[in-house]
């Protein structure tokens, strides 16, 4: 073998060494055995960079390509940066809910009736018990007469401001939560107005001149004509206003409300009216129908003054 | 690390030709063996890094002209370590690193061998070094590339600015001088 071919083969067998493959040697190759030798000699010359160097090199990768080195403390898997955007986010969440919780507390603490409150008007004003079909009974209208209507009776309740407050009673024998709050309303007066003509809750239906008989003795006559009721809301020429139990519609103030329950006949006598002795009566009773022939009354009808 | 074969620094060479190389894994990849390639050459191990560290930074500085068509990474990165280390001998006009290293050095890893063999492995290296350190310029060149840089004779012949058949013969002929001189510390 010359040279050349030597060199070849020992650069094959120097190949093989490097991949870690045994080499294998022909007997004609010479002294290419002990140069092997030599060569697997080397492989066993490794030098590695040192730590220090290394963190200086891997710093330097990290500056030319932009990776994470591998020094980066994390905890539980997160970056530093992650974690403190955490921290960061929590402590502003529980800020925004103490802040939110503190008017709550304090409405709570210092305003702690308000809740039964609000539980107690919801139901007044609606009603829920009351029959399918029927009416609800305000206050305003338990002391109207209605025949018809479903047998209903009051029971006076006197607020915490000193209004006397009704507790309807349904036929059914429900009971319908009073209400507190109803400012707008003067309740006293109408609510009053039963014990006043006790006869207006029914039995002043076609009886009219009974009562107006009352009347017609002049028992009134420090009455304005018109006051029939102490603080009543009518006076003199005054028409009511509002009530609309008008019976057919005759009240020419309240026009479309004429239809109502309880409007009956009393007071719409215009015959009687006329005559100005019925109306005192009736009006006394709290009839709404009767104040037509009340206001219409200008003279006779002093009499009911006396009561209430 | 010497499991490292030239095959496989052959198949990582087909990849290095894709069109958009990723250069920071490359230089995570070869940078022990340039290393290693250094210290052949070099006996002060900040020396080597200070050599090494030149290199990637001409690399990195270079990268975009590498192209994959004329050549191996392997070997654009391997020519630029040795006209670094060239530059470096001629500055410092010295021929050889290990002519006064009588000790072994801290950063050569040695195998996992009982304390008789590595005792025998640790002279058998020593001498080793120093008889490399006494080859010629070439010699040590074309051994060091062999052996620590783990080229072929191909790459060599590219870096050497030789043959393929040159590489071998010379590669040949360097190894008989220098168990020639290894007998002779020995």
């Amino acid at each position: 073998m010359n040279e050349q071919q030597l060199a070849d083969l020992f650069s094959e067998q120097l190949d093989l060494l490097l991949t870690g493959q045994p080499s294998v040697i022909p007997p004609e190759a010479g002294d290419l055995q002990g140069l092997v030798d030599l060569g697997q000699q080397f492989t066993h010359v490794d030098f590695q960079m040192r730590p220090a160097g290394q963190l200086a090199f891997q710093h330097q990768l990290s500056t030319w390509f932009g990776l994470t080195s591998p020094a980066t403390s994390t905890f539980l898997g997160l970056s530093k940066v992650w974690i403190i955007g955490l921290i960061f986010v929590a402590i502003v969440v529980g800020s925004g809910l103490t802040l939110l919780s503190v008017p709550v507390l304090n409405h709570w603490i210092f305003n702690p009736d308000d809740g039964p409150n609000i539980a107690t008007e919801e139901p007044a004003s609606t009603a829920p018990d009351a029959p399918a079909g029927l009416p609800v009974v305000l206050p305003e209208q338990t002391d109207s007469t209605a025949p018809d209507a479903p047998a209903e009776t009051t029971t006076d309740t006197t607020s915490s401001e000193g209004d006397v407050l009704p507790n309807v009673t349904s036929s059914q024998g429900d009971i319908i939560p009073s209400e507190t709050p109803l400012p707008t309303f003067s309740l006293k007066d109408s609510l009053s107005l039963p014990e006043s003509a006790p006869g207006s809750t029914g039995e002043m239906t076609g009886d009219n001149s009974a009562i107006t008989g009352d009347n017609a003795a002049g028992e009134s006559g420090e009455d304005d004509g018109a006051g029939n009721v102490p603080g009543g809301p009518t006076k003199g020429d005054d028409h009511d206003r509002g009530h609309g139990n008008d019976a057919g519609g005759f009240d020419p103030d309240n026009p479309g409300n004429s239809s109502g329950i309880g409007g009956g006949d009393s007071g719409f006598d215009l015959e009687k009216l006329g005559r100005g002795d019925s109306s005192g009566g009736s009006q006394g009773g709290g009839s709404n129908g009767s104040d037509k022939g009340k206001s219409d009354d200008k003279g006779g009808g002093k009499g009911n003054s006396k009561n209430k | 690390m010497q499991t490292v074969v030239i095959e496989e620094a052959t198949k990582k060479n087909k990849s290095d030709a894709a069109p958009s190389l990723d250069f920071a894994a490359l230089f995570q990849q070869y940078y022990p063996r340039v290393y290693n390639y250094l210290r052949y050459r070099v006996n002060v191990p900040e020396d080597a890094e200070d050599l090494m560290s030149a290199v990637f930074e001409k690399a990195y500085t270079y990268r975009e002209q590498y192209d994959p068509a004329k050549g191996a990474f392997s070997t654009w990165l391997f020519g630029i370590a040795h006209n670094t280390l060239a530059n470096f001998y001629r500055t410092r006009q010295r021929r050889s690193v290990w002519e006064t290293e009588t000790e072994l050095p801290e950063d050569l890893t040695t195998p996992e061998v009982s304390p008789e063999t590595q005792v025998l492995h640790q002279e058998a290296v020593t001498r080793l070094l120093h008889g490399l350190s006494s080859l010629g310029e070439r010699d040590q060149e074309i051994i060091s590339l062999k052996f620590a840089g783990r080229l072929s004779n191909k790459e060599i012949g590219q870096i050497m600015d030789l043959k393929e058949k040159t590489v071998s013969v010379v590669l040949l002929r360097a190894m008989r001088r220098l168990q020639k001189e290894v007998q002779e510390l020995a």
